[in-house]
């Protein structure tokens, strides 16, 4: 069996450094508002779509709300990496999962599988995440923190701007909301996000999830549209920048027999 | 970061009044690489495999007796001894499905994958084909 996992190998370099007086860089502050909220039948997700590095917003139109099964979406908050990675494995595992059994997946199994894996890594892996999801047993919408523990309620929030988010649930918040309204509660929660939050910015990302259908709505809401384009555009001719050096590497197609496998197209959920 | 060895804290602490000194008087060829440096990450993954199976004996030794534990730890012993051909790696189906991770994916089996390293030396057929014939990543990259 081939085993991978993290890599240590710079480790002792950097303890041999530390030692010698060299300052390591520091952690840098994480920013995002996720949120979710239950409503008649189903569950909608929200997140807004900056990601930051430090101060720099480095990505305008980012996508946190990941896919974990096609009745099951998860918004990640906390470091990029760690949320795309975790989201992403659980979603291969409870694949398995399903050709396995044959059924539909359960909201609680995700959870689970999320929580065992993240108590495991003592807060490591920095994902702190929004799981909603339908299944036979009806919406569910749970928090996760980094360090493996979780929460279950009718309306939740994570990021940085979860405090933003979560003062207009706590304002608008009723029981057996209609979609409509869920939908306009939770944008509203995230542009409180964008706007109050120096960590969130961008556009609001919704998805929202019903019995038997799924729909992730992409810029619901362009809180921050570009003012203004310079009429004339920006094209440059061609050589603008010099080539300093140029090599010409044979495409694998020369050297091997390169067959295109045309699978049957799949729909994604999506 | 832990640094755990009682010849980097008395450094550490002797550092403190003439840092620059220190600095400067000790380049890194002199340093000596501190085998006990440890990632907090490092020891999970280290004992939680352990652990693991520590309860799961221990619940069966508690449900079933002794017995139980031991022979599946024979039964685990009998199936990780299969092997293929040289060159070509077993699967080692009968042992995932004896430690229940045959329907299971972590980290460790997509991540930083020892046949993908190109700092490792190339072993395995399907490797070597792909270095035959130039499918792996160029020297240069390396």
């Amino acid at each position: 069996m081939e085993r991978g996992g993290f890599s240590f190998d710079n480790c002792v370099r950097n303890a041999m450094l530390e030692s010698a007086g060299y300052q390591p860089p520091k952690a840098r502050k994480t920013g995002t508002t996720i949120c979710g909220v239950i409503f008649e039948g189903g569950v909608v997700l929200g997140a807004d779509t900056r990601a930051t590095s430090g101060n720099v917003v480095f990505e305008k139109n980012c996508e946190k709300i990941h896919y974990i099964a096609p009745n099951i979406y998860c918004c990640g908050a906390g470091t990029a990496a760690d949320t795309e990675n975790t989201t992403g494995l659980i979603a291969s595992q409870l694949e398995l999962h399903r050709l396995s059994t044959g059924r539909e997946s359960r909201v609680i199994t995700s959870l689970t599988m999320l929580k065992q894996m993240l108590f495991k890594y003592q807060g490591h892996v920095s994902a702190a995440l929004v799981l909603g999801g339908v299944d036979l047993k009806g919406p569910h919408l749970y928090t996760v923190y980094p360090h493996g523990s979780s929460d279950s309620l009718p309306y939740v929030t994570m990021g940085s701007g979860s405090l933003a988010a979560m003062a207009v649930f706590e304002a608008n918040y009723k029981d057996n909301l209609t979609e409509e309204e869920a939908k306009l509660l939770v944008k509203q929660a995230i542009s409180a996000g964008i706007f109050n939050d120096l960590g969130s910015g961008g556009n609001v990302n919704l998805c929202v999830i019903k019995k038997g259908k799924t729909e992730v709505i992409k810029g619901y809401a362009q809180e921050n549209p570009r003012k203004y384009r310079r009429p004339a555009g920006y094209s440059f001719p061609t050589g603008t920048t010099s080539v300093l050096e140029s090599k010409f590497q044979r495409p694998v197609s020369e050297i091997a027999v390169v067959t295109e496998v045309v699978s049957e197209s799949v729909s994604m959920e999506t | 970061m832990e640094v755990a060895s009682a010849k980097t804290r008395v450094e550490a602490g002797a550092q403190k009044a003439p840092a620059q000194v220190g600095v400067e008087a000790r380049p890194f060829g002199s340093y000596v690489m501190d085998a006990t440096v440890v990632h907090p990450v490092q020891r999970i993954e280290h004992m939680s495999e352990r652990q693991a199976r520590e309860t799961r004996d221990a619940a069966l030794a508690d449900l079933y007796g002794i017995h139980m534990p031991m022979r599946m730890e024979m039964e685990r012993q009998i199936v990780s001894q299969f092997h293929r051909l040289p060159g070509l790696p077993s699967s080692h189906l009968a042992l995932e499905f004896l430690n229940n991770t045959d329907l299971k994916i972590d980290f460790a089996d997509y991540m930083n994958l020892p046949s993908e390293r190109p700092d490792l030396p190339v072993i395995g057929m399907h490797e070597q084909m792909e270095k035959a014939i130039g499918m792996r990543m160029p020297s240069e990259f390396r």
